[in-house]
């Protein structure tokens, strides 16, 4: 995955404000798009969050979507590399079925390795 | 400076600081002032006989209250919802006769700690005002109900827990007690304060999370005052589960 490729999938979501590939376990920002430039310590939060919310009691969740009153927030774990997760800022209203399929498949294109050098 | 610094900044020298009550205030008033404090504030309490009560409140929040003397919990230490009836009777404690005189708003220092989630206005309104506890819990009970009166085939099962305790609201006997284990982790996980959401989940959020070993359904995680829900939905999509909920509070 290249920086483009990135770029280019939140570009394909109109309802995605900001995307973000991190690596929960050490909380990592590994590559971050958005149609705003967010301070390093806001990303970090949401990094946060990815962890808290893909960590279930035992195991580990492959998903999770929370919805508050000014957007949502989607959570997509990267399959082959367990603690790194997709995370999407949407608007309230947008599709979240339709983005968690995008980003379930765009997850499974990813080498965040690449994203980081 | 980045955009996000810029704006808290210029909010932070409108916002207002000053009296936001004089006189012989109720506790009605105590909690208005929380709930329109957005920024990180110090709300300091006047009254005569007791000296000055300093809140420290942020996004309509109660993090931490202090007093000049020496105090056992729940002064000077993070609050929580679990904390809010001891937060409550101190309150009273301090003033007997449940008004105040004058609430004064500062700009807090640097060092002064807002850690933990915080008591919501709403929540500490309740007790203050002597309002039951048992309200926040028929209100999402209630909310819950209404929606299982509509759509009870799209829902295996519904739970709420409050102060610890979880009750089943809706579901057969074996699938309860087959989806307690699940649940009672998942609610604990959701309702401690190490949790990144729990904050933003008890006052208006709403989270989906996917079924443990099940390829399709999910669980809806509502919280209302310090309540939270969870619908067992075996088939609907993390969608369908917005939908569900959001068609129910409109």
């Amino acid at each position: 995955m290249t920086p483009e490729t990135f770029q280019h999938f939140r570009a394909a979501q109109p309802d995605c404000a900001l995307l973000v590939l991190s690596d929960t376990r050490s909380g990592t920002v590994l590559a971050a798009d958005g149609a705003l430039a967010y301070p390093q310590e806001y990303l970090d939060a949401i990094s946060a969050t990815a962890r808290s919310a893909l960590s279930a009691p035992g195991s580990v969740r492959s998903w999770a979507v929370f919805v508050g009153p000014n957007g949502a927030q989607l959570f997509q774990r990267v399959p082959h590399l367990g603690d790194v997760a997709l995370t999407c800022l949407v608007r309230p209203e947008a599709n979240v079925d339709v983005l968690l399929r995008e980003m379930s498949a765009f997850a499974r294109t990813l080498d965040p390795w690449e994203a980081a050098a | 400076m980045s955009d996000l610094a810029r704006i808290c900044d210029t909010l932070n020298a409108t916002a207002v600081i000053g009296n936001a009550a004089c006189g012989v205030i109720p506790a009605q008033a105590l909690a208005n002032a929380i709930n329109r404090t957005t920024l990180p504030r110090r709300l300091d309490i006047q009254r005569p006989d007791v000296g000055q009560i300093r809140l420290f409140v942020r996004n309509r929040r109660l993090h931490r209250m202090e007093h000049d003397e020496p105090h056992t919990a729940p002064w000077g230490m993070a609050l929580s919802p679990a904390d809010c009836d001891a937060v409550a009777a101190a309150l009273c404690a301090a003033c007997p006769d449940g008004t105040w005189i004058g609430i004064g708003v500062h700009r807090p220092n640097p060092d002064d700690a807002f850690d933990g989630i915080g008591i919501a206005a709403g929540l500490l309104l309740d007790r203050l005002t002597g309002q039951t506890a048992q309200a926040p819990e028929r209100d999402l009970q209630a909310r819950i109900l209404e929606i299982a009166g509509r759509e009870r085939a799209q829902i295996e099962a519904a739970f709420v827990m409050g102060d610890g305790a979880i009750a089943a609201l809706l579901g057969d006997d074996e699938v309860v007690e087959a989806l307690l284990p699940e649940v009672t982790d998942i609610m604990a996980q959701v309702a401690d304060e190490s949790f990144a959401l729990a904050g933003s989940l008890e006052t208006d959020g709403m989270l989906v999370l996917p079924r443990n070993d099940a390829a399709m359904g999910c669980h809806l995680l509502v919280g209302h005052l310090g309540m939270i829900g969870l619908l067992v939905l075996p088939d609907a999509t993390p969608g369908a589960a917005r939908s569900l909920w959001s068609a129910e509070a409109a």
